[in-house]
């Protein structure tokens, strides 16, 4: 749009036009690390056997990491 | 809540779009990373290629110094047979005729697990525990209400407890149970177990409608006798609510309730599958809709439990597994009240499950090798529909059984990871799981550990 035009449409509409916006960049807001617990492979799966039972003492549902 | 996958240099790099905020998750970093607007829009179909490349660098960038996991699948395959976890399924008779239940049990169930079966079993397992340098577990899941086979019970405990008495790595025993049982029960259970599971639905109306005894009568006061026990001794235990059409709408109030009195106590809410006597009974499963509703309600008062909130689903954020159940995968080994190795023994297809017996003639098990083969072989890679799906290491494909009854919790598994997650990137801390950076941690391994 040419300011010509611009102005044309300022004096017929009354309307505020704001320039075109300046790109914005992609950019990275925040990062979080959730701290992973795979030491022991052993005790990171459910022995639930059961979806029943799935909130049992082992690691899958269960009491702690 | 479906996400976007991106693999750059081997990093699986998952776009979602969470509550109108974009949100890069990168499991195997354990990196959680919002973006702007511009970036989010780089990251979706139809995104300008400059920017995307743009922001895919920043993100391989900022977790280039961040561990790469290694998952429990690239661990636990391996060749052979040698479990050193038992599940021993003492019997299929329960003391509860639970609306709902599952596996249909009752108090007319007969059949118990030979304590000569147990034994063999355990001594196969500690064998194999002694050969890995690990620490046995013994778990006694359903059928039926495992103390209900008392004398078979308290004779393997004691015999384990002997045999693994010079075991440095230690033993874990562990128990889900009804808890609708006397004072000396719950003092054996607290003397000799590492922790339970203990079945219990909320308030005396919504227990008692749930979970009646086999001769109707109502089983809160029992229940919650025993929790106050196990809570009083400070033994380690979890609750597990079923949620059905009744409660749904009464979850965040049962988890008050047993915030109220057992509070840091792990919760994990499950909504009931219609399945053996579930099929058919008066009460019925939560729509999917009610269930997350209120699921998520939970997690946005999460702030003011001291527990965590759990499902079976949805797992634990600081936790990734390719596999869902252990039961499934090495190195456990399950066995049934009739002497079969089972990889579950959950519902109507029992079956197909069962990998091997008890050989009487030999005295040993007999396993087919390639029914494990099978059974190791389903990870949530087996599943395409899982490939882009940023749960994909949380829920693991949900359980196998589950599937196979045409179950599927897709809807609950993303939504509740997602929320997580946010809860995560906001407070830097995690609903379902805790870490050593958590102040509840101490709280909670001492509990775990203090045997």
């Amino acid at each position: 749009m040419s300011e010509k035009t611009i102005s044309t449409v300022l004096e017929r509409d009354s309307l505020v036009v704001n320039p075109p916006p300046a790109k914005t960049e992609p950019r990275i807001l925040r990062v979080r690390k959730i701290d992973l617990e795979v030491n022991d492979p052993d005790i990171d799966m459910c022995a639930c056997h059961c979806i029943s039972y799935c909130t049992c003492n082992c690691d899958r549902g269960g009491l702690v990491s | 809540m479906r996400s976007l996958r991106y693999v750059v240099e081997e990093d699986e790099i998952f776009f979602l779009k969470a509550n109108g905020r974009g949100v890069v998750y990168i499991p195997l970093r354990g990196a959680i990373i919002e973006v702007n607007a511009a970036a989010a829009q780089a990251l979706l179909p139809g995104g300008e290629e400059d920017d995307r490349a743009q922001i895919l660098h920043q993100i391989t960038h900022e977790i280039s110094s961040m561990a790469k996991s290694t998952l429990v699948k690239d661990l636990k395959r391996s060749e052979g047979f040698s479990p050193y976890a038992v599940g021993l399924c003492l019997t299929n008779k329960c003391n509860l005729a639970c609306a709902y239940c599952h596996a249909d049990s009752g108090p007319s169930g007969s059949t118990f697990l030979p304590v000569e079966v147990a034994k063999a079993a355990l001594d196969f397992a500690y064998a194999n525990a002694v050969a890995a340098g690990k620490c046995l577990e013994v778990s006694f899941p359903g059928t039926g209400e495992p103390t209900e086979a008392w004398p078979q019970m308290t004779a393997i405990v004691n015999y384990v407890e002997g045999l693994t008495q010079h075991h440095e790595p230690g033993l874990k025993i562990s128990m889900s149970t009804n808890g609708v049982f006397g004072r000396e029960k719950a003092k054996f259970i607290a003397d000799h177990f590492t922790g339970v599971s203990l079945s219990m639905d909320g308030p005396a109306e919504i227990q008692n409608a749930h979970r009646p005894s086999a001769f109707g009568f109502g089983t809160f006061d029992s229940v919650f006798k025993t929790a106050s026990y196990f809570f009083d001794r400070g033994f380690l235990f979890s609750i597990r609510a079923t949620v059905s059409s009744l409660s749904v709408d009464r979850m965040s109030e049962i988890w008050d309730f047993f915030e109220k009195y057992f509070p840091g106590v792990a919760v994990g809410f499950e909504r009931m599958n219609p399945l053996g006597r579930g099929r058919a009974c008066a009460i019925r499963p939560p729509s999917i809709h009610d269930f997350n509703r209120n699921f998520e309600r939970l997690f946005a008062e999460a702030d003011r439990h001291k527990g965590l909130l759990l499902n079976s689903g949805v797992g634990k954020l600081n936790q990734l597994q390719s596999a869902f159940c252990k039961s499934l995968s090495y190195p456990c080994m399950t066995i049934t009240p009739d002497a079969k190795i089972s990889a579950c023994t959950r519902d109507g297809a029992p079956d197909y499950f069962h990998y091997g017996c008890w050989n009487a003639t030999t005295r040993s098990f007999d396993v087919d090798m390639d029914k494990v083969a099978y059974f190791r072989s389903i990870t949530v890679d087996r599943f395409p529909e899982c490939a882009d799906c940023y749960a994909k290491y949380h829920c693991a494909g949900d359980c196998f059984d589950l599937r196979k009854a045409g179950i599927r919790r897709c809807l609950t598994n993303r939504r509740m990871i997602m929320l997580d997650l946010l809860h995560k990137l906001d407070h830097d801390r995690s609903i379902t799981s805790v870490t050593q950076a958590d102040p509840r941690y101490k709280e909670i391994s001492e509990r775990l550990y203090h045997k």
